[in-house]
């Protein structure tokens, strides 16, 4: 396991954004401000310069590893791609972090309880969890339950 | 059930809302003090011992929201954005306020945009370790002529940094600033022996004086200081006539673009709540100083503090803008 | 004599009301520490606020009632959800979820909290008999040795992995200190990686990135999944086997001192207590592989750990007027409100008080004890709530806690943002606890370095010359280097004279990974409980 970690190409595509990552930061971080006599020493870029070295050994360390275990040969293809696209799974990810993106842009403009509940539901129906009877009732409780606990018995700013 | 639990135990500490008492504008809902720096803090214990003081005579309940970050820049920030109807305030010092546009990070927000509401005032006190050889302020001056003293300070900016540009200023010497992430580490760092002197504020350094684990030199104020249980610290105009006071007012910050009847309940409340004896008793145990002051009084002190700290900031090279930009006369 | 001055103090506090508050506040702590975003650090400025017209006595058992529910609350959720409650508990999730997933969440919950009791009896020690010591040991912490402390830290992100790849880990705990940088820095107020956005002025949370790399990961990836949901029947019992506590009595001692010493120091909290002792807990053990995989003496480590550092973060409240962590800052300040003034002053002025602030934490302690146990079996049926119910509502949850810390909206994008990079992260094997351990170690080593730089006018030698900094150097070594190999090998040739008396040294606190005789040898029974775990899986 130690030396393996079994996704070379995973590996491959992270070095490569690690090893770019690093050398920007370090370049950010040379032509940083410097404060005072002490130049470098003092300056805000000292820490980010050492530590996107020290990310760039790990990002080399893990290229090189990728590499011998050929992780640049990509194996992608159309079909692969096309079928990755048209998984469940994909699909289910992109409802829900779509979900979850309209829900905090209606923060605030609608009111808590509302948009709270009208989320649970949402979720709950499209996942077929239980009868729309008992879907409106968990989804209008928990948003009512935790509204009046929040904003109105510990103080607790809601958006 | 766990809500629900919540719910019920909650309800306890939910009991015992005030009944409000004749007032113009009486508030329907919940007021928001956001206090741009951590909890446990100057501004944070002065905003709440206030807010608990005015929640009675305004009859609604106030939060105290901490939001951190920026030398409190983006905290004051969202006050600012809120909407202006008199509910929601920011808790803040009097030097933090008028140097944001200086510091280039509130550049849109003049401190003229705020009616500030001062009720604790708290000087700097120079102050070093007990272990030190500065014993007093010929030795200290000497200190400072003779070798390369570390003076600790909360960061740029903050009250100990800009009483040590004042002090190194207006006596031309020079010393070697180490900030640090607050006032609290910034006297423990002085206490501990790692920095020499600091000059954080009053409210700062109160106890560790009371304990003897810091030694006071002078107070950075026209008056000398007397904190209980120390002995009184000579005011720092006797040894240095020219000597600018340092100092922070502490205390509410409201956008004075509130609807006037707001205003008037507020400052109404205030003036009860700033000569409570809660507040006498948080400035006596502060080793501060208890004040009232509102209205056009505390826009003169915002005025002198943007123009003093201002400047200061500007001409040692830490702000970027300069104030006459935003029509700050130099002091 | 402080024995009997702490019993007689803790007899007086045996009064209905008193009893009543206290369980009513460590109750109220736990269900704060259990929802993700909600920290202990915010139930005490929350309670602070409530409880400010009470009488100070109630006032104060209510708020250490609070801190110590919180702490120890986060581990409800870390281990039934993925969710840490609090950063506190982000070790305890290595551990702790797949024991829950193998079907021994009770088990897991009964352990936890028996660890968590037995972590505040060691901060008990620490705060009644030995603070004015360890107030002393608070000042030795100065710029130098916390950075040492956080290099250390940064070290052990690579032992922080499930997988066995330490290059990951530390992939993803240096992630966390970049992101770290971001916003305006201590030392000069310079802005860093802002970009002119001002919301980024203030930097990244630790509570929106840990709802978001924990809370919204779990709730995309346990959403997208496809796979028919399968209830793990949940077997064992809830009260531990004195047998399993009793094996891991070395385990337990080791972590409830490194515990207390975390939280003495200045700064340093809960967060980075249950790290180190996780990571110590794994050098020690025989079975450092199992560790992630469902380790009993992994969560024993972490929850005995972030619990005694409540204890030691109150020693400098009370010794010397500073708080060891963040929450011990709003609970000192909650003092001062309430006319005590903890510090120098305190022995000197009301000696007593000390022993009756600590009988309010083991009231407080046994109140945990008692509530968590009791609260085993109704967390339980939260594993019986089906995915899709579950998860909007924590999602909701996850909302309301991130915009409470500072009811700032862009915090819950910044949630969002990294929830989004965690998920592929999750997916390749990079660790989320190294990257939390990075945000919050970033700032430290950061603002120590140059801090450091300045005291010395750029002197590096002096970053070696106190004591503390070369033992920390010395443990960040070995945490270094006794893991590869090769490099291994070239020590062992190099510094052979060394080695022996290293490995004495190192033996005694686990240091070094090849250590045979510091564990009991009682670790064979969970060798065979753990073969009979695989066995019933595979018959499933």
């Amino acid at each position: 396991m130690n030396e393996n970690s079994g996704m070379p190409r995973g590996d491959f595509v992270v070095s490569v954004i690690l090893v770019v990552f690093s050398v920007w930061v370090i370049h950010m971080s040379l032509t940083m401000r410097r404060f005072g006599e002490l130049g470098l020493a003092a300056s805000p870029g000292l820490s980010p310069l050492v530590f996107a070295a020290l990310l760039l050994i790990c990002g080399l360390i893990l290229l090189r590893r990728s590499l011998a275990q050929r992780g640049y040969r990509m194996g992608l293809s159309s079909r692969k791609s096309a079928a990755f696209l048209r998984a469940m799974e994909t699909r289910h990810f992109v409802v829900v972090l779509a979900s979850i993106v309209i829900y905090y842009l209606f923060l605030g403009v609608v009111h808590f309880v509302i948009i709270s509940a009208v989320y649970v539901f949402f979720i709950i129906w499209y996942f077929k969890g239980v009868a729309w009877w008992k879907n409106l009732l968990i989804s209008v409780l928990s948003g009512t339950i935790i509204w009046f606990s929040f904003d109105q018995v510990f103080l607790i700013p809601l958006p | 059930m766990l809500l629900i639990g919540t719910m019920a135990v909650g309800s306890l500490f939910a009991t015992g809302r005030p009944e409000a008492p004749d007032a113009e504008w009486r508030p329907t809902r919940t007021i928001t003090i956001i206090v741009p720096w951590g909890a446990g803090g100057a501004s944070d214990q002065t905003a709440r011992v206030l807010a608990s003081e005015m929640e009675g005579i305004l009859g609604t309940r106030i939060a105290i929201v901490n939001q951190p970050g920026a030398s409190g820049s983006t905290g004051q920030k969202s006050a600012f954005d809120a909407r202006k109807d008199g509910y929601t305030w920011a808790g803040n010092a009097d030097a933090s306020v008028a140097t944001y546009q200086v510091l280039d990070y509130t550049p849109e927000i003049s401190h003229r945009d705020w009616q500030a509401y001062f009720a604790i005032f708290t000087p700097c006190v120079i102050t070093v370790n007990p272990e030190s050889p500065i014993t007093d302020w010929d030795s200290l001056i000497e200190a400072f002529q003779t070798r390369s003293v570390d003076v600790a300070s909360a960061g740029i900016g903050a009250g100990g940094h800009i009483a040590a540009e004042a002090f190194a200023g207006n006596l031309g010497l020079s010393y070697n600033h180490i900030p640090y992430g607050g006032g609290h580490p910034a006297v423990v760092a002085t206490v501990a022996g790692e920095t020499e002197v600091v000059m954080q504020l009053s409210m700062e350094v109160a106890d560790m004086l009371r304990a003897d684990q810091l030694r006071p030199i002078a107070v950075m104020d026209s008056r000398p200081l007397n904190i209980s249980g120390v002995d009184e610290i000579p005011a720092i105009t006797d040894f240095a006539p020219d000597m600018p006071s340092v100092g922070f007012h502490f205390g509410l910050f409201i956008p004075k673009a509130i609807p006037p009847e707001a205003a008037e309940a507020i400052s109404a409340a205030f003036e009860t709540a700033s000569r409570s004896e809660a507040i006498m008793r948080l400035a006596e145990e502060r080793g501060s100083v208890a004040v009232s002051v509102q209205g056009s009084e505390a826009d003169e002190v915002m005025e002198q503090a943007a123009s003093m700290f201002g400047w200061l900031l500007y001409d040692s090279g830490v702000a970027e803008n300069s104030p006459t930009q935003f029509d700050i006369p130099r002091p | 004599m402080g024995f009997v001055y702490l019993m007689r103090e803790t007899v007086a506090l045996l009064t209905p009301m008193d009893l009543f508050y206290c369980f009513v506040a460590v109750q109220l702590g736990i269900v704060f520490g259990m929802l993700p975003g909600l920290t202990a650090t915010v139930g005490i400025a929350i309670l602070t606020a409530l409880t400010f017209q009470w009488d100070p006595g109630n006032a104060i058992l209510v708020l250490i009632g609070v801190y110590v529910g919180a702490i120890y609350g986060g581990s409800r959720s870390a281990i039934l959800l993925n969710i840490p409650g609090t950063p506190a508990s982000a070790a305890t999730c290595l551990d702790g979820y797949p024991l829950s997933r193998s079907g021994h969440a009770a088990e897991a919950l009964g352990l936890a909290t028996t660890a968590s009791f037995l972590g505040s009896m060691a901060g008990l020690v620490a705060l009644s008999f030995l603070t004015p010591v360890l107030g002393g040991f608070a000042l030795e912490f100065k710029s130098y040795e916390v950075f040492w402390l956080a290099v250390f830290g940064v070290a052990i992100c690579g032992n922080l992995t499930a997988a066995g790849d330490p290059v990951k880990g530390w992939v993803a705990g240096l992630l966390g200190i970049m992101l770290s940088f971001v916003g305006m820095e201590t030392i000069q107020g310079f802005r860093r990686f802002t970009f002119g956005v001002s919301e980024l002025m203030a930097g990244f949370g630790i509570i929106p990135v840990l709802v978001g790399t924990y809370g919204i990961v779990e709730i995309l990836s346990s959403l997208s999944d496809t796979s028919p949901e399968q209830r793990v029947p949940q077997i064992g019992r809830t009260l531990p086997q004195l047998r399993d506590v009793a094996a891991n009595w070395v385990n337990i001692v080791r972590s409830g001192v490194i515990g207390v010493f975390t939280g003495v120091i200045p700064g340093v909290g809960e967060n980075i207590g249950s790290f180190v002792a996780y990571d110590f807990a794994k050098r020690a053990s025989k079975h450092p592989e199992k560790f992630g995989k469902g380790s009993i003496e992994g969560l024993i480590a972490s929850e005995t750990g972030n619990n005694a550092v409540v204890g030691g973060a109150l020693v400098p409240v009370l010794a010397l007027a500073i708080p060891g962590s963040p929450p011990a800052a709003v609970l000192l300040a909650a003092l001062f409100l309430h006319n005590i003034r903890p510090g120098p002053m305190l022995v000197i002025e009301n000696p007593m008080y000390m022993y009756r602030f600590s009988a309010m934490f083991l009231l407080a302690s046994f109140a945990m004890f008692i509530l968590g146990i009791l609260i085993v079996k109704p967390l339980l049926k939260l594993l019986m709530i089906r995915k899709s119910i579950m998860m909007p509502i924590i999602l909701v949850l996850c909302m309301v806690g991130t915009y409470a810390i500072a009811g700032r909206p862009f915090d819950i994008l910044v949630m969002i943002v990294f929830g989004l990079l965690g998920y592929p992260m999750r997916k390749l094997g990079y660790p989320e606890a190294p990257f939390v351990l990075g945000i919050i170690l970033g700032p430290m080593v950061d603002e120590n370095l140059r801090r450091g730089m300045l005291l010395s006018y750029g002197n590096p030698a002096a970053f070696f010359v106190s004591p503390i900094s070369i033992a920390l150097v010395i443990m960040t070594f070995f945490t270094l280097f006794g893991r590869t190999r090769a490099v291994r090998s070239v020590f062992s040739i190099a510094m052979r004279p060394l080695r022996s008396t290293m490995r004495s040294v190192g033996r005694t606190f686990g240091l070094l990974r090849r250590n045979g005789n510091s564990m009991p040898p009682s670790t064979d029974d969970e060798d065979d409980r753990r073969e009979r775990r695989t066995r019933e899986e595979s018959r499933r």
